[in-house]
């Protein structure tokens, strides 16, 4: 993975793989990896689990999503690591919370048997799970960006809990098909300076390589920012051909084409 | 007998007969390879025609439930025990909803088959759906109850496995009047433990298998994925993992642990066509050894599975091995085709542990680099939902490869997690056949062409591969 060549090396953080991992997520890290590979920038990846300290900094962070369960252990040690990672949230590490991991980035968040788990609050929204039916949310997802040039965002959802956003909060993409936060309000996800809290699986940054190199041109920048070591020729290759972006966006395309066609 | 009585027995007969109708219906004009309509019709004129069906049946029934291998499973068990029983009734063509018991008790009934089907001695084995056990379980109250794992497969459908796991311990703990005479139960499956519990709980006999061989345990790469839990809140910890969440583990604060199985495989070879197994009985009666024609460990916990469940039906393990070693291939799953001399082996993988042990079984056993073709289709039974393909060690079959091939609906998904694990891809098309004779032309005589495939690519190749070599196209 390593590359002694090259001076660049961009520090990922990936949350509780072997937890939260029952959605596919783990794909997020691995896309991450080959587009790495493909850009020659080295990443130094720190997997970090319920108990792990996390390192003194970051450029990217990686959450996923899990089963209640999970996500009841995870919620207890994430919030000693809430203070940190707010902080890097302010300072423009870039982010990436998916289904289970965003409701917990979140302010709280009410469980299936109502037992409220305290978020920590890198996003400005609650999620409530209704107590009274088992209701999912479940099904493909096709949405428009709010953020400039990333576009069409395609991905699957499957989760009970449904988000809202607060004052303060601007949705991440706004839903053509599929219900996205809650299936009232049209709104998927939220963004907050370089973080991104989705509920797309699939996983998101394979079927979307844009959403993965706005927020990996995120990290690079943060990185260089923190050397003081500018070298913009790493930012042009991205917008270069790429055989992992001409494949994501392939897919992309046909995803969009089937789940539309289905919609009628 | 009472009128009501009266109704209910015409009312059964007459289910029965439509449902008869519409299979000779759907055969006759080859709609959908057979017998799921008829299942469909009966129940619709009958709806409790489980139950009824179960009292003809006289309650010798054995489920057979779990992720992976419940096929492959039934069909062991059904073969141990024809060697001893006059008529066993199964569902062999993997339709394993409420519905598909009727159908297989439908199809079995030959046009004078009404009045045939009191006279013989009657045993059935039924593969069941997941997240079916619980009602079905309390309809047709089974003497057997084989669960063989339990790990993620088509959570679209499903929500969360653990949810499932619960609510098969609930369906016995609520009503103790549908309690199986017996348990078989893999030990090596910690989200299993706790219907060992119940079994022991209530004192069903319970018969537990497992694996007790560290040549055959997963290195590090294939671990830890995935948690598990403990009823205690604590994770799982594992001394050897073989496949999924199957291993030796012990609870990391707690006394739980994986129990001492009553059958347990003590050595394991796999080889290339056949697996060598070791089997120890706990009553220490004696060691067995025998030979599995089937590749891979899955095949193993099966044979285990099966054994242990028809020595729960009374037949001793020593008295099984004949069946299990001259036991033939199930329909789709490691089946071969051979034409032109040019050998094609189908491989069914429809979630990350079932692709990962497929992918670990060729790579493993492979004399030379292989010829594969991946196929991903995205039909209800292959599961709407395939983000899970990035929970799958396609990362293993780097440099293994002599090509790979991608087909399928979801083909481009496919060929980007390829990609993505950095193996190159020779071709990627949505068109099965076409992906089909690209892949056929480029395996040479006396090699083989691997193709692992999701349900449906299975039935479409099977169906080509068997018109082409001039068999049957559908099970049975
Ligand atoms: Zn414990």
């Amino acid at each position: 993975m390593s590359k002694s060549n090259s001076p660049l090396s961009i520090r990922v953080v990936s949350l509780y793989e072997d937890v939260l991992n029952i959605y596919s997520d783990r794909g997020n890290r691995l896309a991450l990896q080959a587009r790495a590979v493909e850009l020659g920038v080295n990443l130094d990846v720190h997997l970090v689990s319920i108990g792990d300290r996390l390192p003194p900094n970051a450029d990217l962070v990686l959450i996923g999503g899990g089963q209640d369960r999970e996500q009841d252990i995870v919620a207890a040690d994430l919030l000693s690591k809430g203070e940190t990672l707010r902080s890097w949230a302010v300072a423009n590490v870039a982010m990436l919370a998916v289904c289970g991991g965003f409701q917990l980035f979140g302010r709280w968040f009410r469980n299936s048997r109502g037992i409220f788990l305290k978020g920590i609050d890198v996003f400005d929204c609650v999620s409530v799970t209704p107590t009274f039916d088992n209701l999912r949310l479940v099904g493909d997802v096709i949405s428009q960006s709010a953020i400039d040039g990333l576009g069409t965002i395609v991905g699957y959802e499957n989760h009970a809990g449904q988000t809202f956003l607060g004052d303060s909060a601007v949705p991440f993409a706004q839903i053509e098909i599929g219900y996205g936060n809650n299936g009232f309000d049209r709104t998927e996800g939220v963004w907050r300076n370089s973080c991104v809290g989705t509920y797309l699986h699939g996983a998101v940054f394979p079927n979307n390589l844009q959403l993965l190199d706005w927020l990996f041109k995120r990290a690079i920048e943060h990185r260089m920012s923190q050397d003081g070591n500018f070298d913009l020729a790493v930012l042009e290759r991205m917008s270069e051909y790429s055989k992992l972006g001409e494949a994501s966006e392939f897919a992309r395309q046909l995803i969009s084409i089937a789940v539309r066609e289905e919609q009628g | 007998m009472s009128v009501m009585g009266i109704f209910n027995l015409i009312r059964f007969e007459l289910a029965i007969c439509l449902g008869k109708c519409a299979l000779l219906f759907s055969q006759i004009f080859r709609r959908g390879g057979g017998t799921a309509v008829s299942g469909l019709v009966a129940t619709f004129i009958q709806p409790n025609i489980q139950q009824q069906i179960s009292k003809i049946l006289s309650r010798e029934v054995i489920f057979v439930t779990g992720t992976n291998g419940k096929t492959g499973t039934s069909s062991l068990i059904s073969q141990i025990l024809r060697s001893k029983i006059d008529f066993v009734l199964s569902n062999s063509s993997g339709s394993n909803l409420a519905r598909g018991v009727v159908s297989a008790y439908i199809s079995s009934l030959g046009i004078g088959g009404i009045l045939k089907r009191r006279r013989h001695s009657l045993a059935s084995v039924f593969e069941v759906d997941e997240a079916v056990i619980p009602s079905l379980s309390s309809r047709m109250n089974p003497k057997i109850q084989v669960f063989l794992n339990l790990s993620r497969d088509q959570l679209d459908r499903y929500g969360e496995i653990d949810s499932i796991a619960s609510s098969w311990v609930q369906s016995f703990s609520s009503d103790s009047r549908i309690l199986p005479d017996a348990l078989v139960v893999n030990a090596d499956d910690p989200k299993l433990f706790s219907l060992i519990d119940v079994g022991r709980k209530n004192s069903i006999r319970t018969i537990t298998f497992g694996l007790d061989d560290s040549s055959v345990a997963l290195d590090d790469s294939f671990n830890g994925q995935e948690r598990d839990y403990c009823a205690c809140g604590s994770h799982i910890r594992y001394e050897l993992k073989y496949l999924g969440q199957s291993g030796a583990w012990s609870c990391s604060s707690c006394d739980i642990r994986r129990p001492a199985p009553d059958v347990l495989a003590t050595k394991v070879v796999l080889e290339s066509d056949r697996s060598y197994v070791e089997v120890e009985l706990a009553d220490r009666s004696e060691i067995l050894d025998l030979t599995v024609h089937q590749q891979g460990l899955y095949s193993v916990y099966n044979v285990l599975a099966a054994i242990s469940a028809a020595w729960a039906y009374g037949i001793h393990p020593a008295d099984s091995i004949d069946v299990i070693e001259s036991a033939t291939g199930v329909f789709g799953r490691q089946e071969e085709f051979l034409f032109a001399n040019v050998k094609t082996k189908i491989w069914l993988a429809k979630n990350p542990q079932g692709l990962n042990e497929v992918l670990r079984t060729l790579t493993e056993t492979a004399e030379s680099p292989l010829n594969l073709l991946l196929v991903l289709n995205d039909e209800i039974q292959d599961g709407r939902d395939i983000s899970w393909i990035y929970d799958a060690n396609f990362e293993i079959l780097a440099s293994r490869c002599k090509f790979l091939a991608c087909s399928g609906s979801r083909a481009h998904n496919l060929s980007l997690r390829c990609l993505i694990a950095g193996i190159p891809v020779s071709k990627s098309d949505s068109n099965i056949m076409s992906m089909l004779n690209f892949a056929l032309d480029r395996t040479l005589p006396t090699e083989t062409l691997n193709i692992v495939t999701t349900y449906t690519g299975m039935i479409e190749i099977r169906e080509e591969l068997a018109n082409r070599i001039g068999i049957s196209p559908y099970w049975k």
